[in-house]
C-alpha cells in the first residue's frame, strides 16, 4: 500500500485529507507540526508527503529541505497563494503546489500524477476482475481482452482512479471531452451504458441522481 | 524668461531712461545758456552799431546834409570798417530798401524779422546758412519819418557745435555706463537668484519622490525663509508618505492575514461538503464532516462579526456617557460566570465604585474579551481576578493626562513570552494557534479590545510571565 504523510496543523483539514486519501486506497499518517513530521519521517518511510507551509516550530520550506534529502516527493498544500510563494515552493524541490481551498478530485489527481512520475503508482489499475493498463491502453476482464474506444477507456480510468467518489457530470465532461457540459447532451450516458455492458459493471457504476456517476466497490461501502 | 533676465532688463530700461532724461535736460539747458550768451553778445554789438550809425547820421543832418540814403551807406561802411570783426556782417535798410551790405550781397533776410517791430525795439532770429548758424539782430528807428533798420549778422555755430559734441559725448558715456551696469547687474541678479534656482531644483527632486533633502538656509531674507519652509514641507511630506506607506503595509498585511485566516474554514467547509455530496460515508464520518462544517462556519461567523465591529469602530465616533463601574461589574458577572463555570474557573471581582466616561456596551466587550483570553489561558479550576481601582493623586502622568481609573484582569494560566505580549493586539495574531482554534478564537478579540481602548483614550498594559500568568490592565485618563 502506498504510504502518504500529511503535515498540516489545522486538525479539520488534516482529517479531511486523511479521510479522502484513505477512501482512495492510500495509507495515511498525520503530523501536526514540522518537528513531529521530521520525527515521523526519521522512523518510517513514505512514498509521498503532503505539507502545509505555515506550520508551528518548523515551517514547510524548512521541512522541505529535509524531505528533499530523503528523496521523497512532496506536494505543498497551503493557503499561501502569492506567485512568490508558489515559485519558492516549486523551486524548493516540491513536485506540486496546491492552494487552499482545494477540491478532492483535484487533490487525488495531483497525488496520482506525482506518484506515477515516481513510478510508485501501479501501472495497472484493477477493479474486481478488470485490469486496465493505462500506458498500453489495454483492458482485460477475467484475463480476456476487451476492446474499448479511447473515450470509453478514458472514462473507465477516470472512474477507477476516483472509485467511491461521485464524479459530477461537469467534471467528467471537462476531463474526457474537454468541453463545457450541456444539459441536453446524452453522450456521457451513452458511454456509461457501453461501459456497463462491455465490462459487466451494471451494479458497480452507480447513477447518482441529478449529479453524475460513481464506481463503487461493494465490499467497502458501509451500510 | 528667467527671473534674473527680467530683473536685468527692467533695471537696464530704467537706468537708460533716467540717463537719457538727465542727459536731455542737461544738454538742453547748456545749449540754451550758450545760445543766450551769443544772443546777448549779438544784441550788444547791434546796439553799438546802431548808436554809432545814429550818432553819425545825426551829425550829418545837423551839418545840413539831408541826403540820407547815400550818406547812410558811407556811415555804415565806416562803422563797419572801424569795429566789425570778420565773422560779422552788417546790413542797413532804409525806407524798406537795403542801402548797405557789408558782405556785398543782398542778405537773405526773411521779412519775418521785421514783423511787429516797434521804434526802439529789437528783433532777432537764428538762421541756418550753408551748414552754419547765424544770428540776425535788427534794430528799428525813425529817421526823417522813415524806417531805418540796422541789421547785424553774427555767426552762432558755436552753441550748435557744442550741442553736437555734447550729444556725441553723452552717447558714448551712456553706452559705457549701460554696458558696465548690465554686467554688474547680471552678476548681482545671478547672486540673488542662485538660491532660487537651487530651490527650484530641490522642489523638482521632491516631486520626483526624493524627500531626503535638507537645504542650507540662505540668509534671513524671503528666499532664506522660503528655503526653510521647503525644508519643513519636505519633512512633513516625508512623514506623511512614511505614514501612508506604513498604513498601506499594515493594510496589505491585514488582507494577507485575513485571506489566510478565512481560507482554513473555507477549505474545511468546502472539503467536507464536497465529501458529503460525492461519497458514501459511515455514520461517524458523517458526524465528523457535519461537525467540522458547523464549527468552522461558526468561526467564520464570529470572525465576520468581529471584523464588522472593527470596521464600524474605525469609521464611527463612540458616544461617551458616564458609566458606573459597579454596573459594569454586575453585567460582567452575569455574562461571564456561566461561561467560566464550564471550566470550573472562579471569577474574583472587586471593582471599586466610580464613574468613568465611555460607551458601556463597548466597555463590557473589552472586559469580556480580557476575561475570555484569561479563561483560554487558564487551567480548569483556576482563578481569574477582575479588580477596579480609582487612581490616587500623584500617580504617574502620561501625555500630561491624569490617570483616573485602572481596571485589571489577572489570570494564573500559561502566560506568554515578551515577544508574544508585544504582538497580541495585532490582527489574527495567536500565541498558540491550536489552543486558540480549539477555543473557537479568530485572532481578532484583542485587536478589537485594543481599538476600543484606544478610542476611549485609555491605555492597555500587558504584564505576563510564562508559566505564571498574565495581567491585562486598562488605565482610563482624565478627559480634557
Amino acid at each position: 500500500m502506498i504510504q502518504i504523510l500529511i503535515v498540516e496543523d489545522e486538525k479539520p483539514i488534516s482529517d479531511l485529507i486523511r479521510l479522502n486519501l484513505t477512501k482512495a486506497g492510500y495509507g495515511c499518517t498525520c503530523a501536526y507540526d514540522g518537528l513531529e513530521a521530521a520525527d515521523i519521517l526519521e522512523e518510517q518511510s513514505f512514498d509521498l508527503v503532503i505539507l502545509d507551509i505555515m506550520l508551528p516550530h518548523v515551517d514547510g520550506f524548512e521541512l522541505m529541505e529535509y524531505i528533499r534529502s530523503l528523496k521523497i516527493p512532496a506536494i505543498f498544500l497551503t493557503a499561501k497563494s502569492s506567485l512568490e510563494d508558489r515559485v519558492k515552493g516549486l523551486t524548493s524541490g516540491a513536485e506540486d503546489y496546491m492552494v487552499k481551498p482545494f477540491e478532492i478530485v483535484e487533490l487525488l489527481a495531483r497525488v496520482n500524477i506525482v506518484l506515477r512520475r515516481y513510478h510508485k503508482a501501479g501501472q495497472l489499475l484493477t477493479f474486481a476482475d478488470i485490469v486496465v493498463d493505462a500506458e498500453n491502453q489495454k483492458v482485460t476482464k477475467a484475463g480476456k481482452e476487451v476492446i474499448l474506444t479511447p473515450k470509453e477507456l478514458g472514462l473507465l480510468i477516470l472512474l477507477m482512479r476516483n472509485r467511491n467518489i461521485t464524479l459530477f457530470r461537469e467534471r467528467i465532461y471537462e476531463e474526457i471531452w474537454g468541453t463545457e457540459y450541456s444539459v441536453e447532451s446524452r453522450t456521457l450516458d451513452l458511454h456509461i451504458q457501453r461501459l456497463r455492458k462491455k465490462l459487466d459493471l451494471k451494479d458497480a457504476i452507480k447513477t447518482v441522481f441529478k449529479a453524475g456517476y460513481r464506481l463503487e466497490e461493494a465490499h467497502e461501502v458501509s451500510v | 524668461m528667467k527671473f534674473r533676465y527680467k530683473v536685468l532688463l527692467t533695471n537696464l530700461i530704467l537706468l537708460s531712461l533716467s540717463l537719457w532724461l538727465v542727459g536731455y535736460f542737461m544738454i538742453r539747458k547748456n545749449f540754451e545758456l550758450a545760445q543766450n550768451t551769443q544772443l546777448r553778445n549779438a544784441i550788444v554789438e547791434n546796439n553799438l552799431v546802431q548808436s554809432s550809425v545814429e550818432y553819425e547820421l545825426l551829425q550829418m543832418i545837423n551839418n545840413g546834409n539831408v541826403r540820407i540814403s547815400e550818406s547812410l551807406s558811407e556811415i555804415a561802411e565806416r562803422v563797419m570798417g572801424g569795429m566789425f570783426v570778420e565773422s560779422s556782417s552788417l546790413y542797413v535798410r532804409y525806407a524798406d530798401a537795403y542801402v548797405y551790405s557789408s558782405d556785398g550781397e543782398e542778405a537773405h533776410i526773411s521779412e519775418s524779422l521785421f514783423e511787429e517791430l516797434d521804434v526802439g525795439g529789437k528783433n532777432y532770429m537764428i538762421c541756418r546758412e550753408k551748414e552754419q548758424y547765424f544770428i540776425y539782430v535788427t534794430s528799428y528807428s525813425n529817421v526823417d519819418k522813415r524806417q531805418l533798420c540796422i541789421i547785424s549778422k553774427q555767426e552762432a555755430s558755436d552753441a550748435y557745435n557744442m550741442l553736437e559734441e555734447q550729444i556725441q559725448y553723452f552717447r558714448m558715456l551712456t553706452l559705457g555706463i549701460v554696458l558696465s551696469a548690465s554686467v554688474l547687474m547680471y552678476l548681482i541678479s545671478m547672486l540673488l537668484t542662485r538660491p532660487l534656482e537651487k530651490l527650484n531644483q530641490v522642489t523638482g527632486e521632491i516631486t520626483a519622490g526624493n524627500y531626503e533633502i535638507h537645504l542650507k538656509a540662505a540668509g534671513r531674507d524671503e528666499v532664506g525663509q522660503l528655503a526653510e519652509n521647503v525644508n519643513v514641507m519636505a519633512g512633513a511630506i516625508r512623514e506623511r508618505v512614511e505614514e501612508l506607506n506604513d498604513m498601506i503595509h499594515r493594510r496589505e498585511q491585514f488582507v494577507a492575514d485575513f485571506t489566510h485566516e478565512i481560507k482554513t474554514p473555507m477549505t474545511t467547509i468546502i472539503g467536507y461538503a464536497d465529501m458529503l455530496r460525492s461519497m458514501e460515508l459511515s455514520r461517524e464520518e458523517l458526524m465528523m464532516a457535519s461537525n467540522y462544517i458547523f464549527s468552522e462556519g461558526k468561526r467564520l461567523e464570529a470572525m465576520s462579526g468581529k471584523l464588522f465591529e472593527l470596521i464600524y469602530l474605525n469609521r464611527h465616533e463612540i458616544e461617551k456617557t458616564p458609566v458606573h463601574t459597579d454596573d459594569l461589574q454586575r453585567e460582567l458577572l452575569r455574562i461571564a460566570v456561566p461561561i467560566l463555570e464550564r471550566k470550573q474557573i472562579e471569577l474574583k471581582a472587586d471593582v471599586e465604585p466610580a464613574v468613568v466616561m465611555g460607551d458601556k456596551e463597548l466597555l463590557i466587550t473589552v472586559c469580556m474579551n480580557l476575561i475570555d483570553n484569561a479563561r483560554k489561558a487558564s487551567e480548569e479550576g483556576s482563578v481569574i481576578e477582575l479588580i477596579g481601582r480609582s487612581c490616587k493623586d500623584g500617580e504617574i502622568l502620561e501625555n500630561d493626562c491624569k490617570p483616573v481609573y485602572s481596571l485589571r484582569v489577572t489570570d494564573y494560566g500559561i502566560g506568554m513570552s515578551k515577544e508574544d505580549a508585544a504582538h497580541i493586539c495585532d490582527e489574527f495574531y495567536m500565541v498558540d494557534k491550536s489552543r486558540s482554534r480549539k477555543e473557537g478564537g479568530a485572532g481578532l478579540g484583542l485587536s478589537l479590545t485594543a481599538l476600543i481602548i484606544k478610542r476611549h483614550q485609555a491605555v492597555l498594559k500587558v504584564e505576563s510571565v510564562q508559566g505564571e500568568g498574565t495581567t491585562m490592565r486598562v488605565i482610563f485618563y482624565e478627559t480634557k
